[in-house]
């Protein structure tokens, strides 16, 4: 799998991933199932309320559980006018200082700026996830260190 | 926060997005769970905390539906406000109930026009908290 640079290695972070799915698997007094399993069935009833629903959760713990820190954080289910669309996007804070760690703002003419509070990606399959924290790690990770 | 400012600021947005009656205009966009009215909804309430302020931020809403094949709405919206300037998140709460735990995000249930005068006082209120609390905690 061709992944995005991370300081992390890809080992430690489905660590983290399988962490947090079995996190979820306990608080939720589930039987004991792979997250490969899950995403099988995700990808067949993705429609249904709950499943997307877990899906931003892996995320965010992995990355907290990474990062060694608690985050603030909001998740849109992106929708076109046929329904969810599998992509998720991400609003992180850090709880102590407030601070938004997905904002970024940037210019492409060096006239107009963008601006940007979140960090999307669609998840369809287990390497989605892996490619999201990673490009959420990737954003937020500076931020923490110049907040 | 002085309601007769929220009802003022209401007033001015309302205008600006050209709506006669604004109760009229945000229980259509419930009872028929019309997305474009609900879109329009939320941007009213960000404008009307943008005019309490004189300030603009940066938002994102969410449409909140019950029914997550259709998307109808269902009169809760989702709020988040950054300052463009310190990227502080400005709708960032402790969780009272989950302590320990914090959001990103406002909600708010807004089926009437005083639903939408409630939601823009405590919105604007917790705005308000943010920006005064800027130190780290």
């Amino acid at each position: 799998m061709q992944l995005e640079q991370s300081t992390y290695t890809e080992e430690q972070i489905k660590q983290a991933i399988e962490e947090a799915w079995q996190e979820l698997l306990q608080e939720a007094d589930a039987e004991d199932y792979s997250l490969e399993e899950y995403l099988e069935h995700y990808r067949k009833y993705w429609d249904e309320p709950d499943f997307p629903n877990d899906i931003p959760e892996i995320i965010i713990r992995a990355v907290e559980k990474l990062i060694g820190k608690s985050l603030a954080w909001y998740c849109e289910l992106v929708r076109d006018p046929s329904g969810f669309t599998g992509e998720y996007s991400f609003i992180v804070v850090d709880p102590q200082t407030r601070k938004c760690l997905t904002y970024r703002q940037f210019t492409f003419d060096g006239v107009n700026v963008h601006y940007f509070l979140s960090v999307a990606g669609t998840v369809i399959y287990y390497e989605d996830i892996i490619r999201l924290v990673i490009k959420l790690l990737n954003q937020i990770q500076p931020e923490l260190v110049t907040a | 926060m002085d309601r007769e400012k929220v009802l003022q600021a209401l007033k001015k947005a309302q205008g600006e997005y050209d709506i006669k009656d604004l109760d009229r205009f945000v229980r259509e966009a419930w009872e028929e769970g019309d997305v474009l009215y609900a879109e329009i909804v939320a941007e009213l309430t960000e404008r009307a905390i943008e005019i309490l302020f004189d300030q603009h931020f940066l938002w994102v809403h969410i449409v909140e539906s019950e029914d997550f094949e259709e998307w109808i709405p269902d009169g809760w919206y989702s709020f988040v406000a950054v300052h463009p300037e310190t990227g502080q998140c400005l709708t960032f709460l402790k969780d009272p109930v989950h302590s320990g735990k914090s959001r990103s995000s406002f909600r708010a249930r807004i089926r009437s026009a005083d639903d939408a005068v409630d939601a823009v006082t405590r919105l604007a209120e917790l705005i308000e908290q943010n920006l005064k609390s800027r130190a780290v905690e």
